[in-house]
C-alpha cells in the first residue's frame, strides 16, 4: 500500500461536511513524516498548516471516505520509513494496479479516493472561473464583515461554540494552534480570522484552482478556503523554482496539467451540489493568467518547452529510492535474466507464416499491403519535411550546456564529442581553445597544376608540384618532356600500358601532355603499385640510370619465365638483407 | 492471447493463477527497444548501445493477490538481418509495441513497415505505438517538437494505438506502457490521467486502441486534440 505524498492541493474540501472530532492528531504527524523531505522543500512556510481530508462522518458506505477507509490510512502512516522499505513484493504489485479502477475497490486505498475526489473538484473550475473575479467577489465578500454569518451560517451549536472560540484567540494563535483547529474545519478557520485572511489578500490571487464546495452548504466560503490552502502552495513552489513542481511519485503529480475524464472518477463523488457549482458565467474566464492551472485544451501554446529539469515532474519513480537496495531486490525477485534467441536458421532462407511471405532478397515480409492504405489519407512525414533544429534557447545560456559534457552527446545536439558547432560561421570548433592546429605553418596553395595549367608547358608548372621531387622515381618523369631514358621505363608492368594508352605517340609532344585527370590518376596508382613491388630493386643514380640498366639487356628478358636471372638478385636481396 | 493456469504445487497451500502475457517490441535499429525492456524488467538504465542478435527475451512477474501475471517481453533486433525472426516476437504476442526515436523521423516513417508486416502476422495483437528518448526530444526545437508530436498522433490514430512518449533514461512512461498494455488486454479502466499536450511526454489512450475491429472498420480516423 502506497501513501503518497502530500500535496497541498490535496486537501482543499475539508469543510464540505461536519468533520470527525476524533481524527487522531499522531497519525497525522507520522504521515506528513514519511514525505517531509519533499514537504520541507517545496511547501516549507504552511508545513505545519495542513491536514489531511479527515474522514467524513457524514458520508456514506458507499464512498471510500468511510470509517473503514480512515483506520486504514492511520495504520499505513504509522508505518516508519524502514517498514516502508521493506515492504514486499505484493505491496508494490498493489501500487502497480492501483491505476486500474478494477482493482481500486479491492485496495481500499485512501489516498486514492482523496485523489479521486481532488481529481473532480480540480477538473471543473480550471474550465469555468475567472480568477480575478473571483477573488475581488471574495475579498468584497471579506470586508463586508457582519455578512459572513450569511454566507454561512452555523449549522450546529458545535460549530458555533468552535466559531467562538477562534475569534477569541484571535492573531495569537500559533501555528500549532491552528492546525489543532483546522480539523474540525479549515475553511471555517480561514475566514473567521481576517489575520489570516489578509495573507492571502496580499497574495493578490488571481487563480481559482478547485470547484466549490461538495456541500450544500455556503459554496462561496468553501471557495475561499480553497484558494487560501492551494495559492500559497503555488506561490511557494513558484519562489523556490519557478518551475512546475511534481513530486516524484509519478501519476498524482502529473494531474495538475493533464486532462481529466470523469469516467474515471468514482461516481460516488459526483453529488448534486457539485454539478450546481460549475454554473459560472464563461464571460469570467481569464485563461492565460496562470498557466499552472489551466487545463490542456486552454493552455496557451506559446508556453515554454520542458527543460531538462522539468523532466523530473513526469519521473516514474522516486530517484532516491531508486538507489536504494531493496528496489533492486524486488526486481531481481520478480525478473528473469536477459536470454536471446538467436538465429536458427540464415536470413537468406525464404519463409512462409500464413499469408506472410519472408523475401529473403528485400529483407521484409511481403505481404497485408491493404494494412499500409490507411497511412495514405496521413500526412506522413515524407511529405512534410522535418528539420531537425536544436532550441534556441538551449544556447542563450550556454555555459553550462557547451563546456559541460552531457550524458549523451545529442543532450546538445550542437556539440559532438569535443567540436562544437559555431552556427555564426557554419563551421566546427573544437571545445578546447588552445587546440593544436596540425596544419600550422603549411603553406595554403594547393597544387593546381593540373587543371588550369593543362595546356602550359609542363616543364615549367611541374616544379609547383612538390611530391614530384619527393621521390625518386621514374615514373613521375612523365611530366617531364619526354626523354630517351624515360622510354626505357614505359614498358614495365602495367604502367606501360596506361601510359602508351596516353602518348601512344610519344614522338608527338603536343599529344603527350594532353592528359586528362583521371588518366593521371590511373598513373599514380599503376606507379605505386610498382613503386612497391619493384621500387626497391633498382638504385637510381642521380646522374642517370644507363649505368644500372645497362647489364639488363632486354626488358622482356626480366619478366620472362625463362630469364631466371632475376631470382638470382631476390637471392643476393635476401641473403644481404639477412647478414645485416 | 492471455492463458491461465493454476501454478505448480508448492510448501504453501495457496492456490495461485499465472496469467501470462507475451509483449512483443518492434522497432528500427537502436530506437531502445532492450534498454526499455531492461529498464521495465531489471530497473537498469545502460548508456551503452548493445545490438541485439536475434530476439531478446526477458520475464517480469506482477503479484496481484492469488494471481501472478508475467509478461513476457520479445525484443526483436532492429537490423533488416533479424526480420526473419518477427514472428518469433509478433506471433502469440496480446500486444505490439511498435517503437520508434522521437530524435529520428525516419524511423517513425518506418512504423508502417513495422506495422504492415506485424498485422500480416497477428492480426490480434493489439499495438502500441511508443516515442522514446523523450528526454532528447525536448533539446530539439519547438516546431520539430510539434512536428513529430502531430505526425505521431496521427500513426497512433491510423493504427488505432495508445500513444506514448517515454524516456528510458529519466524513467518517463516506462511503467505506464505496461499499464496501458494491460488495460487494453483485459479491458480495464485505467486512471492515469492522459498527458495531451505537446512539448510534454505524450500519453494518449483512452480512445485509442479499445477495439481491434473497429480499426477495419474506420475509413477516416480523425486526429485527437
Amino acid at each position: 500500500m502506497s501513501i503518497r505524498p502530500i500535496h497541498q492541493e490535496d486537501f482543499t474540501e475539508s469543510s464540505f461536511e461536519d468533520v470527525e472530532t476524533s481524527f487522531v492528531r499522531d497519525a497525522y504527524t507520522k504521515f506528513t513524516r514519511r514525505d517531509g523531505k519533499q514537504s520541507d522543500a517545496v511547501h516549507p512556510p504552511i508545513k505545519n498548516q495542513i491536514l489531511p481530508t479527515p474522514t467524513s462522518t457524514t458520508s456514506s458506505n458507499a464512498t471510500t471516505f468511510s470509517s473503514h477507509n480512515h483506520d486504514l490510512v492511520v495504520t499505513n502512516s504509522s508505518r516508519s520509513d524502514i517498514e516502508e522499505k521493506t515492504e514486499n513484493d505484493e505491496d508494490d504489485d498493489n501500487d502497480f494496479f492501483s491505476d486500474f479502477q478494477e482493482f481500486r475497490n479491492n485496495k481500499d486505498d485512501f489516498d486514492e479516493a482523496i485523489k479521486d475526489k481532488y481529481q473532480l473538484l480540480k477538473s471543473i473550475p480550471t474550465q469555468s472561473v475567472k480568477p480575478n473575479l473571483l477573488s475581488q467577489t471574495f475579498e468584497k465578500k471579506l470586508n463586508l464583515g457582519s455578512h459572513e454569518k450569511v454566507l454561512r451560517q452555523p449549522r450546529s451549536m458545535y460549530e458555533l461554540q468552535n466559531q467562538m472560540r477562534y475569534r477569541s484567540e484571535g492573531p495569537a494563535r500559533t501555528t500549532q494552534g491552528l492546525s489543532t483547529k483546522l480539523k474540525n474545519s479549515m475553511s471555517y478557520s480561514a475566514l473567521t480570522n481576517p489575520k489570516l485572511n489578509n495573507n492571502y489578500r496580499n497574495n493578490n490571487i488571481k487563480v481559482k484552482k478547485s470547484m466549490p464546495s461538495l456541500s450544500s452548504y455556503s459554496p462561496v466560503i468553501q471557495e475561499v478556503n480553497d484558494e487560501t490552502y492551494t495559492f500559497n502552495d503555488l506561490t511557494s513552489m513558484e519562489n523556490n523554482s519557478g518551475l512546475r513542481t511534481f513530486q516524484d511519485n509519478s501519476d498524482e503529480e502529473e494531474e495538475d496539467f493533464l486532462d481529466f475524464t470523469p469516467e474515471a472518477i468514482k461516481s460516488q463523488f459526483l453529488t448534486k451540489a457539485s454539478n450546481k457549482s460549475v454554473q459560472v458565467p464563461s464571460t469570467q474566464y481569464n485563461i492565460i493568467n496562470d498557466d499552472h492551472y489551466l487545463t490542456p485544451q486552454l493552455r496557451d501554446k506559446t508556453r515554454k518547452l520542458n527543460r531538462r529539469e522539468q523532466l523530473l515532474a513526469f519521473n516514474e519513480t522516486e530517484p532516491e529510492i531508486q538507489s536504494h537496495t531493496w528496489q533492486n531486490k524486488h526486481y531481481q525477485n520478480t525478473a528473469s535474466k536477459i536470454e536471446t534467441i538467436k538465429q536458427q536458421i540464415d536470413y537468406n532462407t525464404p519463409i512462409k507464416h500464413g499469408r506472410m511471405v519472408y523475401n529473403a532478397e528485400t529483407m521484409r515480409w511481403e505481404g497485408n499491403e491493404k494494412a499500409l492504405e490507411k497511412f495514405q489519407n496521413m500526412d506522413t512525414l515524407s511529405n512534410n519535411a522535418m528539420l531537425i533544429k536544436g532550441r534556441k534557447d538551449f544556447f542563450d545560456n550556454n555555459g553550462e550546456s557547451l563546456s559541460g559534457k552531457g550524458r549523451r552527446n545529442l543532450q546538445n545536439p550542437s556539440v559532438v564529442g569535443k567540436m562544437v558547432f559555431d552556427e555564426k560561421n557554419l563551421r566546427w570548433v573544437s571545445l578546447h581553445e588552445n587546440e593544436i592546429d596540425p596544419f600550422e605553418g603549411m603553406d595554403d596553395t594547393l597544387p593546381t597544376l593540373i587543371r588550369n595549367n593543362r595546356n602550359h608547358d609542363p616543364q615549367r608548372t611541374s616544379p609547383s608540384f612538390p611530391r614530384s621531387y619527393s621521390q625518386k622515381n621514374p615514373a613521375r618523369e612523365i611530366l617531364r618532356p619526354p626523354s630517351q631514358e624515360l622510354l626505357k621505363f614505359r614498358s614495365m608492368g602495367r604502367m606501360s600500358n596506361a601510359y602508351s594508352r596516353q602518348g601512344s605517340t610519344l614522338s608527338d609532344t603536343k599529344s603527350l601532355f594532353q592528359v586528362n585527370s583521371k588518366a593521371l590518376e590511373g598513373f599514380y596508382h599503376n606507379e605505386n603499385k610498382w613503386q612497391k613491388k619493384v621500387g626497391g630493386w633498382f638504385s637510381l643514380p642521380e646522374n642517370g640510370i644507363d649505368s644500372t640498366f645497362s647489364d639488363i639487356p632486354n626488358e622482356s628478358l626480366i619478366t620472362s619465365d625463362k630469364n631466371k636471372n632475376y631470382m638470382y638478385e631476390i637471392r643476393n636481396m635476401v641473403l644481404n638483407s639477412r647478414s645485416r | 492471447m492471455p492463458n491461465s493456469s493454476p501454478a505448480d504445487h508448492e510448501p504453501i497451500p495457496d492456490v495461485r493463477n499465472q496469467v501470462d502475457l507475451q509483449i512483443g517490441l518492434v522497432g528500427d535499429a537502436q530506437v531502445g527497444k532492450t534498454s526499455l525492456m531492461v529498464k521495465y524488467v531489471q530497473n537498469i538504465f545502460d548508456e551503452e548501445y548493445t545490438q541485439t542478435l536475434g530476439v531478446n527475451f526477458l520475464k517480469r512477474k506482477v503479484k496481484l493477490h492469488s494471481t501472478d501475471i508475467v509478461f513476457s517481453l520479445m525484443d526483436l533486433g532492429g537490423q533488416k538481418e533479424f526480420i526473419n525472426m518477427l514472428p518469433i516476437a509478433a506471433v502469440g504476442s496480446s500486444v505490439i509495441v511498435f517503437l520508434f526515436d522521437l530524435t529520428r523521423p525516419e524511423t517513425l516513417n518506418s512504423i508502417k513497415d513495422w506495422y504492415r508486416q506485424v498485422k500480416g502476422l497477428n492480426d490480434i495483437a493489439i499495438p502500441i505505438l511508443v516515442g522514446t528518448k523523450y528526454d532528447l526530444l525536448i533539446n530539439l526545437s519547438a516546431e520539430y517538437q510539434e512536428q513529430i508530436s502531430t505526425a505521431a498522433i496521427d500513426y497512433a490514430n491510423v493504427m488505432d494505438a495508445p500513444l506514448i512518449f517515454c524516456s528510458t533514461a529519466e524513467s518517463i512512461n516506462v511503467q505506464k506502457i505496461f499499464k496501458i498494455a494491460l488495460a487494453k488486454i483485459f479491458n480495464l479502466t485505467l486512471v492515469v490521467p492522459e498527458i495531451r499536450d505537446i512539448g510534454d511526454p505524450l500519453l494518449l489512450y483512452k480512445e485509442l486502441g479499445n477495439n481491434i475491429q473497429k480499426v477495419k472498420q474506420s475509413k477516416s480516423p480523425q486526429r485527437l486534440s
